[in-house]
């Protein structure tokens, strides 16, 4: 839900939404072209309202690259304060490395970064990480440690706390972290 | 140049190896680094002894070819050091340029070779000096740093691929490695990374506090000897 109300509050939401009442059916592309915004400003917000099904997407499929087109559908947005912020809690929550053998990293020592996390080797499933959740993984203490906050942690690797938090608990449930509560 | 030469080589580069090391690692020679220096060094110091004996039978393409072949991955593993570890290039030049200095006199005539090849000895036991300054640097020396770093630790636990953090700051910044272990020391916080057999081998003990352990004793012996790291 938090994605949502950071692109809601975002600069340009209401021009693209205006955009695509009015010419349903556009690209990213081509929204982003007429409305002079970046195309990955307008697919990321367009990708957003999508998830929450407040817009439709069709994929067209042809010459190239398949095209997702855009139709506004709108509807009702209801927020649960209550839930938003029950993460939130979990920022005093220590956490550190599961230590699963089946897992192993793909890192960068001069940047100080995880790239990704392989699950069962090389030849097994990965999961590719952003700059800022790569960070905030390298930074997390090794198993068996006494751990650290989840809060100190953000503070040190620039990522902001919600978006950590959510990232720790994907983690546990994959075996990579162990959250101390 | 006979078999009996060859050997009088061979034995010189061991009583060499054995006193610079008895020297640089403190009285610490380790079986596993042994072996792999004395091969090391046989297959380096042979071929241009044997040349430099016997000049009419000197071959440049497999001398090049061979001493490529031996000695990139010695330099490359420099290099990298000096390129990741940003450390101060002094030691590699020390080093390379002594190295090819030796590896050039099989071409050179008589007092030029001798000339060349005692500067390249000077040059090289230079580098040494270094190692000898920063015991760190020397993997033999951080070898056994390592284990003894581990005693008093915690053991059996887990394992982890990923590096782990110490935020103890480094005035120098600086790239080591033996058997097993890499280390990384950076301006702000050091970098501790150890395979799954060293960990293993090490009794599994808890790489947080075994890094932390690791990383203090080096910069306690770099302080005492009031050098700074």
């Amino acid at each position: 839900m938090i994605d949502l109300i950071r692109i809601l509050g975002s600069e340009h939401i209401f021009s693209i939404i205006d955009f695509i009442q009015k010419n349903p059916g556009q690209n990213a592309s081509s929204i982003a072209s007429s409305l002079n915004i970046h195309t990955v400003t307008v697919q990321r917000a367009l990708e957003t309202l999508a998830k929450y099904s407040f817009v439709d997407v069709e994929e067209k499929r042809g010459v190239g690259r398949p095209s997702r087109n855009f139709s506004y559908r709108g509807g009702k947005l209801t927020i649960d304060l209550n839930d938003l912020f029950s993460d939130y809690d979990l920022k005093n929550d220590i956490i550190r490395e599961s230590g699963n053998p089946d897992i192993s990293f793909s890192y960068d020592v001069d940047k100080e970064t995880v790239n990704a996390i392989l699950f069962g080797g090389k030849k097994g499933n990965k999961i590719k990480l952003d700059v800022k959740t790569g960070r905030f993984l390298w930074l997390v203490p090794p198993p068996d440690s006494k751990g650290e906050t989840i809060e100190n942690i953000c503070h040190e690797a620039g990522v902001p706390l919600i978006d950590a938090i959510r990232f720790c608990l994907k983690m546990q449930e994959l075996d990579v972290l162990e959250v101390i509560r | 140049m006979n078999l009996l030469s060859i050997l009088l080589v061979f034995l010189g580069m061991l009583i060499l190896y054995f006193g610079i090391h008895l020297v640089i690692n403190r009285g610490k020679i380790k079986f596993d680094y042994l072996v792999i220096a004395i091969l090391y060094s046989f297959a380096i110091g042979v071929p241009v002894a044997y040349y430099s004996g016997s000049p009419d039978k000197f071959m440049p393409v497999f001398y090049v070819i061979y001493y490529t072949v031996f000695l990139l991955p010695f330099f490359g593993y420099e290099f990298y050091k000096c390129f990741r570890g940003r450390q101060t290039w002094g030691p590699f030049l020390l080093i390379f340029i002594g190295i090819i200095l030796i590896l050039l006199s099989p071409v050179l005539e008589h007092p030029v070779k001798f000339i060349s090849i005692l500067s390249g000895l000077a040059l090289i036991s230079g580098y040494f000096f270094h190692l000898f300054r920063y015991p760190h640097l020397n993997a033999m020396w951080l070898a056994d740093m390592a284990k003894k770093a581990a005693e008093n630790i915690e053991k059996d636990c887990r394992y982890s691929p990923k590096p782990v953090i110490v935020t103890t700051p480094s005035k120098k910044t600086s790239c080591t490695s033996a058997i097993g272990l890499y280390l990384l020391f950076k301006k702000n916080r050091s970098i501790v990374r150890m395979s799954k057999d060293f960990h293993q081998k090490l009794g599994r003990p808890n790489m947080e506090e075994y890094a932390k352990e690791l990383v203090k004793r080096i910069k306690k012996k770099t302080e005492d000897e009031g050098k700074t790291l």
